[in-house]
């Protein structure tokens, strides 16, 4: 199987997920509600909903032992979570898209879209939902405000947040290729 | 008794409890030491409120992991039919967890709330701890009650964990509508928060028995739910 039908196989089965159309449609509503609210950060919340989207593209893997199946028909490891990686992307950019036109705001497409490689790159480190969750929520939503009262202001695009999206995703990649599925 | 004490083993038995109870005891008072040069009428209650992710995850597995044991090989193992099996009353059982749950997060809180409120060096009055206290045993069957309608920890995890932030959502909507100081996040903070942002001029007493309102609600809905439904 080629990259590219690697890639094709990948996008269906994030997008026939029921959760992740659900999840979507609920950013894009709570969004559009938010961006009601004077002063509200709109990206801070709808990050939320990123991190469950990245999180879901891997965990929906283990639940049901679906991983097996998807090694047998790509048994190239690194082809198959690169081909995931671009699945993921291509779904979250217009996603994201959506949300950086409620805000107006285009750089919002790439911090989303980072954050949901970010969520992808734990769960498949930790390969169960909920842990995966707690610790992306704990840390975007409370760790990292906190970082922010005590540190010089940034961009929310920073390059600690790109760094450690790069290396949580090489220790997936080299957990992925040297564990049991 | 018994009921209360195999789910109180149960729940203690689950590593994500562990890890829970863990973040508990940690998260607010490493935010009491990193803000202990602010001085606030709040400084360490507020800190408290903000550690509350470990509580929601204790809430929110004690339902879930009945539903999916979270590993790799045992997909589809569903503990809750050897649950149900045991005791087959689904009432008692749920009145169970109810009391397993209090009681671990009421021990949590209590430590948790001691250890805080030295670091930030706070003035203790005993209601404003008690009201700290049950503030976060309300929030973990709050967390309860969600996990029992939708039987995943995703949503409720999200939801929860998204309004303990700094600017929580439901503060940022009672910019707009004051009537969301009625929500039950807001309106149970009153018990231990004295300033604060919003202020409905809910008395402490008021603000609590409002939260516990909301958490009767939710709790009754989901066990309603799991009353009725296939289990």
């Amino acid at each position: 199987m080629t990259i590219v039908a690697a890639f094709r196989a990948e996008v269906i089965k994030l997008c026939t997920l029921p959760a992740v159309p659900g999840t979507l449609l609920t950013v894009w509503v709570a969004s559009l509600g938010l961006s009601a609210v004077p002063a509200a950060d709109v990206v801070e919340y709808a990050q939320a909903g990123f991190v469950v989207l990245g999180v879901l593209a891997v965990t929906s893997e283990y639940s049901g032992g679906q991983v097996r199946t998807s090694l047998v028909g790509v048994p190239r490891r690194i082809e198959l979570l690169t081909a995931k990686a671009l699945a993921l992307t291509a779904t979250s950019v217009p996603a994201a898209g959506v949300v950086a036109a409620v805000v107006r705001s285009v750089p919002a497409i790439w911090y989303l879209t980072l954050v949901a490689l970010l969520a992808a790159g734990v769960a498949a480190l930790v390969r169960r939902t909920l842990p995966a969750l707690t610790v992306l929520l704990g840390c975007l939503f409370i760790a990292v405000p906190l970082i922010r009262d005590h540190a010089p202001p940034t961009g929310r695009i920073s390059a600690p947040l790109l760094a450690g999206t790069l290396g949580v995703l090489a220790a997936a990649v080299i957990s992925f290729h040297r564990r049991d599925a | 008794m018994r009921v209360v004490h195999a789910e109180l083993r149960k729940l203690l038995g689950l590593p994500p409890a562990w890890g829970a109870l863990a973040l508990g005891l940690v998260v607010a008072p490493v935010i009491a030491y990193l803000n202990r040069h602010v001085s606030s009428v709040d400084a360490g209650y507020q800190e408290f409120a903000f550690g509350m992710i470990g509580v929601i995850v204790l809430g929110v597995v004690a339902v879930s992991s009945e539903y999916r044991a979270e590993s790799a090989e045992d997909a589809g193992t569903r503990q809750i039919v050897t649950s149900l099996t045991a005791v087959p009353s689904r009432v008692q059982l749920l009145a169970a967890k109810a009391g397993a749950l209090t009681l671990t997060v009421t021990v949590l809180a209590a430590v948790t709330a001691a250890v805080t409120l030295t670091v930030a060096d706070a003035e203790i009055t005993a209601a404003r701890v008690l009201g700290a206290i049950i503030y976060w045993v309300l929030t973990a069957l709050l967390a309860t009650g969600i996990t029992l309608l939708t039987r995943s920890g995703v949503v409720p995890l999200v939801v929860l964990i998204l309004n303990t932030t700094v600017v929580s959502v439901t503060y940022l909507i009672s910019k707009v509508l004051s009537a969301a100081g009625y929500f039950p996040d807001l309106a149970g903070s009153r018990m231990f928060i004295r300033g604060g942002h919003v202020d409905l001029g809910i008395a402490p007493a008021t603000g609590g028995l409002i939260m516990c309102g909301w958490t009767a609600v939710v709790v009754t809905a989901g066990a309603v739910a799991f009353c009725r439904r296939d289990a």
